[in-house]
């Protein structure tokens, strides 16, 4: 049940940060109009997942491995794209207010802004959506499974999308400017993690060679724990990278992280004269 | 003035994730469970106590195999199936009592099935696959 339970939840944390982020974001610069266009994506996301997990099963089984891990590198690949265009635009607008207000600041959406939004909730879901689909249908099925796996496999799901609900709470209340801060530097962790995935998934699909282990901490934190799974979940931890994997991660970390921290001085209150 | 049209972007993810799984479903070479195995299904068990798979070598004859992989033990585990360091398929998501089967086209040569989850390999669990 344990093991069903952390592979779901993994799945799920990452598409519930990520969507929770966006809708805490646009409820605190005032437009809670647009909430429903990302329910939206997310609804379809999840549609199609159960779409195309179902036709899957169906048709072929699997897809072939050249082919599935393609897919999911380019899926990662085209998420960082939106999630970095989204951190530096939220920024832009941060900039903008200046950290004066705290809440209903009715910043304009642009209509690309809008659909870059509605697109990366739409991507965060359907990236772990069709997997976690061909995850769940054997184990729905009772393919030699028991009801404790079922149960354990629903309820990391569940747990996923109340996570993702208790970042939209916590995001709401605390303050714009700690609000970009918190979830910029997340997102931004969120990203290299994809960044890092995406190596991997491209290296099995056999573009290049990517073996061995720039550490191991698989006996400390392994990322099939109850912890790993979380941090896996989030920010794409691995207890085993390789060297390529840990460079890819740290090559979009630093310089984002850097460029990030460096505008934070724009983002903050003027300093309070005492 | 009414409510907007949905994005056109999301309209393409739909029709590109459509027209991949249509493309991958005309070309059966490496799938397709219900019509393969003229060998017969090779059974393993994956097990945890200690870290293995069962049986640990396998001689299965050239051409379309099926592995019917069943997790025997209480974690979570994968079965990836290699030549020298390629991925050549492997299952993924196999929870404890899990049965799945992969079906996979091999050449003739030497080949090892791990389980690469949490380095479970280090630990013992992989085998040694001859096709001949």
């Amino acid at each position: 049940m344990l093991a069903t339970f952390f592979l779901m939840l993994r799945e799920g944390l990452e598409a519930a940060l990520i969507v929770g982020i966006i809708a805490a974001y646009l409820v605190k610069i005032g437009r809670r109009d647009a909430l429903p266009k990302i329910a939206t994506g997310v609804v379809a996301a999840v549609g199609l997942s159960i779409g195309l997990g179902l036709l899957i099963t169906l048709t072929i089984e699997k897809l072939p491995l050249v082919l599935q891990e393609t897919l999911e590198g380019l899926a990662a690949v085209l998420a960082v794209g939106v999630l970095t265009w989204m951190l530096f635009w939220m920024r832009r607008q941060g900039r903008a207010i200046k950290g004066e207000l705290e809440h209903g600041v009715d910043v304009a959406l642009t209509k690309n802004s809008t659909r870059a939004l509605v697109a990366l909730a739409f991507l965060a879901v359907i990236r772990e959506g069709v997997e976690t689909v061909l995850f769940l249908i054997p184990i729905l099925s009772f393919n030699g499974t028991g009801i404790d796996v079922v149960f354990g496999g629903v309820l990391g799901l569940v747990i996923a999308v109340a996570a993702g609900w208790a970042i939209f709470a916590a995001g709401v209340r605390i303050n714009l400017r700690r609000f970009f801060t918190v979830t910029g530097t997340i997102l931004i962790f969120v990203a290299a993690g994809l960044v890092a995935f995406a190596v991997a998934e491209f290296g099995e699909a056999g573009f290049f060679s990517n073996t061995g282990a720039a550490f191991d901490l698989n006996r400390v934190l392994p990322d099939n724990g109850a912890l790993g799974s979380v941090l896996r979940g989030l920010f794409g931890y691995r207890s085993a990278p390789t060297p390529l994997e840990l460079i890819a991660y740290l090559a979009y970390l630093i310089p984002v992280l850097f460029l990030f921290v460096i505008d934070r001085p724009l983002l903050r209150k003027p300093a309070v004269a005492a | 003035m009414s409510r907007s049209v949905r994005p056109a972007l999301l309209t393409v993810l739909v029709v590109v994730a459509a027209g991949a799984v249509a493309a991958c479903g005309g070309n059966p070479a490496s799938a397709g469970p219900a019509t393969a195995a003229p060998a017969g299904v090779v059974a393993v068990e994956a097990r945890n106590d200690p870290y293995s798979f069962s049986p640990s070598t396998l001689t299965v004859p050239a051409g379309s195999v099926t592995f019917s992989v069943k997790n025997a033990g209480t974690e979570e585990h994968e079965f990836e199936i290699f030549k020298g360091e390629t991925v050549v398929d492997e299952i993924e998501g196999l929870v404890p009592g899990l049965t799945k089967e992969l079906t996979v086209t091999l050449e003739a040569g030497s080949y090892t099935y791990v389980c690469k989850l949490n380095g479970h390999d280090q630990l013992g669990m992989k085998g040694t696959l001859t096709v001949q």
